[in-house]
């Protein structure tokens, strides 16, 4: 290790050497209006060179120059161009603020992204969704839903009808990182996932990653979606809310010192429940209510130009209540996320930049019910301590490094239940794993040509399951135990995974890009059924549960059409998937067993080709995407051993986005969906066992579900005001499934009749849950 | 209280319910490979028994009337216990006709089947030991079982655990005091010291017919070596499944009174894997969540399914004061 150090800082000195007299731009670019940091901002210098910076994660750019004197553009989506000229004879510090479209009200704007950045930069399978673009796409009950909207994109499909989870390029739910302000979400969804735990008022912008994933992510072998919070506006205390049919958020934001400090406060909850409340009250359920919430905090102090702080923070949780006074039952189901930043920027000068994150995360799912004299408890979940730890390096326009350090401490509860039968107590025997999981990685964005651009990278990462931890061996015959000391590793895996993006242009218009990535996947959700339950348990890489691998190779073709109107690319994948995990076919869930001996492994394959044209500019916008692609396994103990269609699998998958502004006061949206049905298993047979009837199943997922495709509409009107008055509101009409498609959300079998009296049939019956679906939301902000 | 995933997601079905609409899809499928069903026990002082059945298509008609249509005849069977081993004849109807009408339409209602003479009488067959030869199952033992028909050959190897028996019957009233002619039946058992003991239970009200329920196996995995109460619901008719009312009001409980039968049967691990994956495979029907549960037969050779179970069984009775 200490070798490659030493030959990379070789390589710094020798480009030192040949370096003419040079200078550095840097600083951040920011929101006008709120002094939000903007992600993914670009800045380049207008000539033919291609010579230009984005901004990273934290919003900050660094361009290093010859001596001289330069025209430079600043451009992000859905944001006001902004050019100045440049005259570089030092170091410069400089803040750029750009001002927001939606702040424009006398003319409609046109806003658009870097003009060819699609062309021109080496990331493939990536996008960059900032929230005001979410907020036009027509939403279910009129949540807005940043998770939903990513299933619009070509190659992400959506886990089932109204579902927040997503399957990327074959991959299954739990193969997302998904990251809220560098801290990972174990459980996305509300609601048994119908909507997803990010308030969309206190989140600034969503990145997915499908493929090429970059160094500094790893843990997961599918896709990383990196959400980052709101900071809070520092210049001025404003207040923003809405009003819907089942929830109602609001957020607080502004300075605690102008320019220096900011906060803010967001807040979402559910009432649809709480309405219903008076209705219950007279049943025999009184008390059994359901509702979910989601706090987001956040607060950053610059300390100065070289020094900036930030704590943020994310408390969600969904509870269940139910109760029945007649069979004198009480059940009370809490679960939920809760997560906490401390992030730390500072410039070490104007070309290195440090970031360092302290986070905790904790998922925990509980299950506390009683019935007269009996009581029974579940828990289960996961907590995290992690530091993680980089350096970016802006060496020169056509140099940029990054080098990290990532270490976390797991603690996987399964779940564990004890039970009470009037003085009797029971306890189960499963105990918290624990884990450490490290990564070491490098890597390297590098111009070699105003053509050609290679990035490329290498990420060391390291798991490894530690005590204490009291294993049960010899089984029934001689029950034994190993009791393994706190820390000391039991079983240790180590895997480098290099990752590396090509791109050649071919002309100013056109490229194409090469990407190959490894991936290591430590952690596990395997889940029994289509979609993630919170009862749902992640389980740690194990001697018995290995690491899953993923191999990822991609080739795509990027273009664009006048004037950078119209983007279009294709991209072809194929995937390669090892140790990939699911439940024995004749598994049963039981409290005492670890969840671990009820896996079965195999192999996993996925490859597909993805056409995407975006139009981002003018009053129309929007996009449509196409993915054909074949997800299948092959597992031993599955099927007889014979390769099955993956519940990811879906043949073709269309989606269509569209937003029209009209004027300062009437925009539209619309989206349709189409995609092949789910892939199922279906009972083929049936048999007596005691005069009852047993069922027995045909060939794994080799039975398809009727398609599915759905269209929304969403109208968006904000009444006239006064320009004096802060106040201002927008009212939003959206249906839901226009044209009342009837989706399969399950099959179930009815048997009708009777036997005795011979006229006893069965039937599949498919249950579909939402019909069309209208819903207004108010919207307001001061 | 094993499965909360069955519980979440009946609360799950509930909220959907309320946006939710049914179509009828009709699918087209090819009829399954033809298999030999095997259903056979042997119990602890009793003769062992088999039944051999067909598999039928999944959406296909049913007519209990031609029961008989599903039983397999002619089949050869052997039962061995190590030492000694005893070749099973088949009884059929025709043994009936030698009885008078009233015992035939009873042992008929022992089946659930309603028959006004013996000629109604479906066309069944059980294999079973011989009438001159005793041949009858030992706590300890363990029998292999070997089958030859419509030329395939089965084999399967089960054992009769040591019995558990009830210290006590207890019956408990229902929480609601206008319930007061239920009650709930609760049983005082001992698990054993060592672990990997495994249970079914079957219920009997006075004098009728013994019943199993939904979920009728446990074992001993939170239990081991105590002493402790579980709750006996009374059984249900499954053969009945359409009827069943799931009312938490009424579910499980007994009448006051009732004369409370329960057999408490060990049973050994596969015996007890095929029960706890077919009681699932069962409860899983119709849940969004739930998914395939393939149901662990213990019948080893190609185009055989089912069960060759041994019973260790106690009974215990509650005599209502």
């Amino acid at each position: 290790m200490k070798r490659f150090f030493y030959t990379i800082l070789l390589f710094f000195i020798t480009l030192y050497a040949t370096a003419q007299e040079k200078f550095t731009i840097s600083g951040y670019i920011k929101d006008k209006a709120s002094g939000e940091t903007l992600v993914g901002a670009t800045i380049g210098v207008i000539d033919s060179s291609g010579r230009g910076t984005t901004t990273n994660v934290y919003g900050f750019y660094s361009l290093t120059l010859p001596a001289g004197t330069y025209k430079m553009l600043i451009d992000y989506v859905g944001y006001q161009n902004s050019a100045f000229e440049l005259t570089l004879d030092k170091d410069i510090q400089y803040n750029i603020d750009l001002v927001s479209a939606s702040d424009i009200l006398e003319e409609v704007v046109i806003t658009g992204t870097r003009t060819d950045e699609n062309v021109k930069s080496t990331q493939m399978g990536t996008v960059d969704l900032p929230t005001d673009r979410i907020k036009s796409i027509p939403a279910l009950m009129g949540e807005v839903d940043i998770i939903k909207a990513l299933q619009l994109l070509p190659g992400v499909q959506a886990a089932g009808e109204g579902n927040s989870g997503i399957y990327v390029r074959g991959g299954g739910p739990d193969q997302n990182l998904v990251l809220l302000d560098d801290a990972i979400v174990y459980n996305t969804g509300h609601l048994f996932g119908f909507f997803s735990v990010f308030n969309a008022d206190a989140v600034k912008n969503t990145t997915l990653i499908k493929g090429g994933m970059p160094a500094s992510y790893g843990g997961r072998i599918s896709s990383v979606i990196d959400v980052t919070m709101k900071e809070g506006n520092n210049k001025k205390l404003s207040f923003e809310g809405g009003i819907g049919l089942i929830s109602s958020r609001f957020t607080l934001e502004g300075p605690i010192r102008k320019d220096k400090s900011s906060f803010l406060i967001s807040g979402r909850r559910t009432y649809a429940f709480d309405l219903a409340q008076p209705f219950i009250k007279k049943t025999d359920f009184a008390g059994t209510n359901y509702n979910f919430y989601d706090l987001n905090l956040k607060w950053n102090y610059i300390f100065s130009r070289k020094d900036r702080l930030f704590v943020s923070g994310y408390f969600g949780r969904d509870v269940f209540v139910y109760n029945s006074e007649k069979s004198a039952t009480e059940v009370k189901i809490p679960w939920g996320n809760a997560t906490t930043t401390v992030r730390w920027n500072h410039l070490f000068n104007d070309k290195l930049f440090m970031n360092t994150s302290f986070i905790f995360n904790n998922y925990k799912f509980k299950f506390q019910g009683t019935q007269e004299d009996f009581s029974f408890e579940a828990l289960s979940g996961v907590r995290d301590f992690n530091l993680k730890f980089s350096l970016d390096y802006f060496l020169n326009p056509k140099n940029k490094f990054k080098f990290g350090y990532d270490y976390t401490f797991h603690t996987f509860t399964p779940t564990t239940a004890s039970a009470r039968s009037g003085e009797t107590e029971f306890k189960s025997n499963q105990i918290p794993k624990h884990a450490n999981e490290m990564a070491w990685f490098v890597q390297h964005e590098w111009d070699i040509s105003t053509r050609v651009r290679f990035d490329y990278g290498v990420r060391v990462s390291l798991f490894q399951h530690v005590g204490p931890y009291t294993e049960y061996i010899g089984g029934v015959v001689a029950p034994d135990t190993i009791i393994t000391p706190t820390l000391k590793p039991l079983k240790t895996y180590i895997y480098p995974e290099p990752r590396m993006n090509l791109r050649i242009g071919i002309d100013d218009v056109s490229s194409v890009k090469i990407g190959l990535s490894f991936n290591t996947q430590y952690v596990h959700l395997i889940s029994s059924s289509n979609s993630t339950l919170p009862t749902d348990v992640w389980v740690p890489s194990t001697a018995r549960v290995k690491p899953q691998l993923g191999l990822q190779y991609a080739i795509g073709y990027f273009r664009n059409f006048k004037d950078n109107m119209y983007e279009a690319s294709v991209e072809a994948y194929y995937k390669e998937m090892w140790n990939q995990i699911e439940y024995g076919e004749s598994y049963v869930q039981e409290l005492n067993s670890d969840i671990e001996l009820g896996y079965v492994f195999g192999r996993g394959r996925s490859y597909g080709l993805e056409l995407f044209v975006k139009k981002s500019q003018g009053k129309l916008n929007g996009w449509i995407g196409y993915t054909w692609s074949k997800t299948q396994r092959t597992f031993p103990d599955l099927n007889d051993g014979k390769t099955f269609p993956a519940k990811y699998d879906r043949t073709h998958d269309i989606s269509i986005n569209v937003a029209y502004d009209l004027n300062e006061h009437w925009s539209f949206g619309g989206t349709w969906v189409y995609a092949t049905g789910n892939a199922f298993t279906l009972p083929v047979e049936r048999y007596f066992i005691e005069l009852g009837i047993v069922t027995g199943y045909g060939e794994r997922n080799a039975y398809r579900l009727p398609s599915y495709h759905r269209m929304d509409l969403s109208v968006t009107w904000k009444p006239n005001r006064k320009p004096e008055k802060r106040f201002k509101s927008s009212y939003n009409f959206s249906i839901y499934n226009v044209y009342n498609r009837k989706n399969t959300y399950f099959i179930y079998y009815k048997i009708e009749g009777d036997p005795v009296s011979g006229d006893l049939n069965t039937k599949a019956i498919k249950v579909s849950i939402f019909p069309i679906i209208p819903s207004i939301t108010w919207n307001f902000k001061f | 209280m094993r499965n909360i995933l069955f519980l979440l997601s009946i609360i799950a079905i509930s909220i959907l319910l309320l946006t939710s609409c049914e179509t009828e899809i009709t699918v087209d499928l090819p009829d399954p490979e033809p298999k030999i069903v095997v259903e056979g026990h042997v119990e602890n002082g009793l003769p062992p028994y088999v039944i051999l059945t067909k598999n039928q298509p999944f959406f296909g008609g049913l007519d209990l009337n031609n029961i008989g249509d599903y039983f397999i005849h002619g089949a050869r069977i052997w039962v061995s216990d190590g030492t000694d081993s005893v070749k099973l004849v088949e009884y059929t109807r025709d043994i009936l006709y030698a009885l008078p009408d009233s015992v035939a339409i009873a042992i008929a209602a022992e089946f659930g089947l309603d028959i006004d003479s013996v000629e109604e009488f479906p066309d069944i067959a059980i294999y079973s030991v011989p009438f001159n030869k005793l041949f009858l199952g030992e706590v300890g033992k363990t029998y292999s079982l070997r089958v030859k028909v419509e030329g395939k050959t089965l084999t399967a190897s089960t054992t009769i655990p040591p019995l558990v028996f009830f210290d006590s019957l207890f019956v408990v009233p229902h929480p609601n005091p206008d319930n007061d002619t239920l009650v709930r039946l609760k049983g005082r058992i001992k698990d054993p010291d060592l672990p990997g003991n495994y249970y079914r239970y079957f219920t009997k009200a006075n004098s009728g017919s013994w019943l199993t329920d939904f979920g009728t196996v446990f074992d001993d995995a939170f239990i081991n070596g105590q002493s402790f109460d579980i709750q006996i619901p009374k059984g249900t008719d499954l053969s009945e499944k359409d009827d069943v009312d799931f009312d938490p009001e009424t579910y499980g409980f007994w009448n006051k009174t009732d004369t409370c039968y329960v057999r408490l049967a060990s049973i050994d691990k596969p015996h007890y894997d095929f029960w706890r994956t077919l009681e699932t495979e069962r409860a899983n029907q119709g849940s969004p969540f739930g998914s395939a549960t393939v149901v662990l037969s213990n019948i080893y050779g190609k185009g055989g399914i089912g069960i060759w179970g041994g019973y260790g069984s106690s009974y215990s009775v509650y005599v209502p004061r």
